[in-house]
């Protein structure tokens, strides 16, 4: 990634003579560039995907869908590109109807699907150029494909990539066109560590310029590092939004230890403290691990109990993850 | 946009103002140029298709100027090289093309891609049929060419006729291919799903089996199947002799296909690989 300078400046149109077709949304500056509310989303099967969710994206933000495999996330991204009807529930992009009003959101938004592909048999430059002529305001070519690193594989069949480089391309493509808002749903699968690093470098880069981004991912680490804001889709639901803090702060602390050692009293424990037995061990949960975690080693101590396959796992998205995925839970406060 | 004279002198002479192009018309064109020119090459590098789309309307013209002999050379004969090429082009390079290619590149992946940016769904389809298109356009020249060389085929009498029905043929069997894709899974399939197609087409064409040996009734109905009403107008147009009467019923079939081929891909062409 040599060049994401380049992107973050909005080149001065090569065709001036076409205007750039879309209005700033009607909300004026500061709308969000995605609104979605009571948003549902049913197949022809009868499965309900997306069963009423809402939230928005702010322009100069990442918003990231987390979610396990079939949470509804592709499904509500499909709609927000408008590539798909909602069943029930209303979707703005930049102030717009996507599927209605397709002609002006098209030119300021940037997709990256899970499985949109490019015909195999076209060569990487060919491919870029064919998308960069449906656009109004394309950026250079070569500087896009720079950007990824992709200028070297230029004479290279699309069909020849492999999985990360196909990846990169699709980057390209989305940021071809100068897009106020990027829709990237799962970008970084199939990409080497390196290359997901540089991805996310370029996305931060984006965001800085004012971009906004709608990322969906089941890479924890992925929405650690980029999300300003979050929400976990579970069954089609909502379970937790708000910022990485937010939701973090969702699940406690948990120290663990083999059974046998027994519990501590509750005298040890405060209010805001559990004990539980999970399977073979003794699990405490605490929203302050460090003083419980002291408390609970001054008992052992005291009571001459040796703490086996003793484990103090700080509250991270990935439990907090783990947890709203494993239950039915509707809405988290 | 428009331009208009001054109210206050609306007799005096408009000096000529230019009007320039819809800025709209001229996106369209860019794109579509954009995305057929990447069909085009993708068309080039399909060794297969090209084969098929390319040597068998040619190998039809060698087979029939080795077996017809002078019964081609009658009104009769003329009509029946007219039908033989004419839906061999309009079946094999642009109703199996048109279907293949939609397939192919809606399995994988691309016709949703290039729905997420600025063409709309007609541009995208546009492209797509245009290079079957052009390669059935410059087949016609090379076959007549060849045809009239070889088998003595005359030049059409009525060419604006003839040139109607070529055309509205190539949209609708356009449209047929598109639909057809609707219900093909992969491209494989696209052999069997074809068939149906081929089948009623050349037996309702009388390509097979001649209609004057059907039952009234059985002609009277294969007379409106798609390939029949096309046939029907580029013959009429080809011997020149045209009823206005029938010519316009025959106008109306072709439209009402159309028409209706239109709807069935506005309605039921799929986009994505997923259902």
């Amino acid at each position: 990634m040599t060049n994401l300078d380049g992107l973050l400046h909005r080149p001065a149109s090569p065709r001036p003579a076409t205007p750039r077709p879309a209005t700033p949304p009607p909300g004026g500056p500061g709308a969000n560039a995605v609104d979605v509310t009571d948003l549902r989303r049913s197949f022809a099967s009868g499965a309900e995907a997306v069963r009423g969710i809402s939230f928005s994206v702010r322009p100069g933000e990442v918003f990231a869908l987390l979610g396990t495999n079939g949470a509804g996330k592709t499904s509500t991204v499909d709609v927000v590109a408008g590539l798909a009807r909602p069943s029930a529930g209303t979707v703005r992009v930049l102030g717009h109807d996507p599927v209605r009003e397709r002609r002006l959101v098209r030119p300021r938004t940037g997709v990256v699907l899970q499985s949109g592909g490019l015909p195999g048999e076209l060569t990487v430059a060919e491919a870029a150029r064919m998308w960069a002529g449906t656009l109004s305001r394309p950026r250079p070519v070569e500087e896009v494909l720079t950007a990824l690193d992709l200028l070297d594989r230029g004479p290279v069949a699309v069909k020849a990539l492999s999985g990360g480089e196909r990846r990169r391309l699709d980057l390209a493509l989305a940021l071809l066109g100068t897009p106020d808002l990027l829709l990237l749903d799962e970008p970084t699968t199939g990409l080497d560590a390196e290359s997901r690093r540089r991805v996310w470098d370029l996305v931060r880069a984006l965001v800085a310029g004012g971009t906004a981004v709608l990322l969906t991912t089941h890479h924890l680490e992925e929405a650690e590092e980029l999300a300003d804001r979050l929400a976990v889709l579970h069954r089609g639901r909502i379970v937790a939004e708000g910022t990485l803090e937010e939701v973090v702060a969702t699940h406690r602390a948990e120290i663990r230890w083999l059974a046998a050692a027994g519990s501590p009293p509750a005298a040890v424990l405060d209010g805001g403290e559990t004990s539980a037995l999970d399977g073979r061990h003794v699990v405490v949960r605490t929203s302050h691990l460090q003083r419980t975690a002291s408390r609970v080693l001054r008992w052992a101590d005291d009571a001459g109990v040796e703490l086996a396959e003793l484990r103090a796992t700080p509250a991270s998205l990935e439990t907090a993850f783990l947890a709203l995925a494993r239950t039915d839970q509707e809405v988290l406060p | 946009m428009s331009t208009t004279a001054p109210a206050a002198h609306p007799t005096a002479p408009v000096p000529p103002v230019p009007v320039p192009a819809a800025p709209g018309r001229r996106d369209v064109l860019r794109r579509s140029w954009s995305l057929a020119r990447a069909e085009v090459v993708l068309l080039r590098r399909n060794r297969t298709l090209l084969f098929s789309a390319t040597l068998l309307p040619l190998g039809l013209v060698a087979l029939l100027a080795t077996t017809g002999g002078e019964r081609l050379r009658t009104a009769d004969g003329a009509a029946a090289v007219v039908s033989l090429l004419t839906g061999t082009l309009l079946l094999l390079v642009v109703f199996y093309t048109v279907l293949s290619t939609a397939v192919a590149r809606r399995e994988d992946g691309v016709l949703q891609r290039l729905r997420t940016g600025e063409c709309s769904d007609g541009e995208v389809l546009a492209a797509l049929c245009a290079p079957p298109l052009v390669l059935a356009a410059a087949q016609g020249v090379l076959l007549t060419a060849l045809a009239a060389a070889v088998l003595g085929l005359p030049l059409p009498g009525a060419p604006l006729l003839a040139l109607a029905g070529l055309l509205l043929g190539a949209v609708l069997f356009c449209l047929v291919g598109l639909v057809t894709a609707a219900a093909t899974r992969t491209v494989e399939s696209a052999q069997l799903t074809s068939l149906p197609v081929l089948a009623v087409c050349l037996l309702g064409a009388g390509l097979v089996v001649p209609l004057d040996s059907l039952p009234p009734a059985a002609a009277a109905v294969a007379e409106l199947t798609p390939l029949a009403a096309v046939l029907e107008l580029v013959r009429a147009g080809w011997a020149g002799a045209v009823d206005g009467k029938e010519a316009v019923g025959q106008l109306l079939t072709c439209g009402a296909w159309t028409v209706l081929g239109a709807f069935a891909v506005t309605r039921w062409f799929r986009w994505s690989p997923r259902p």
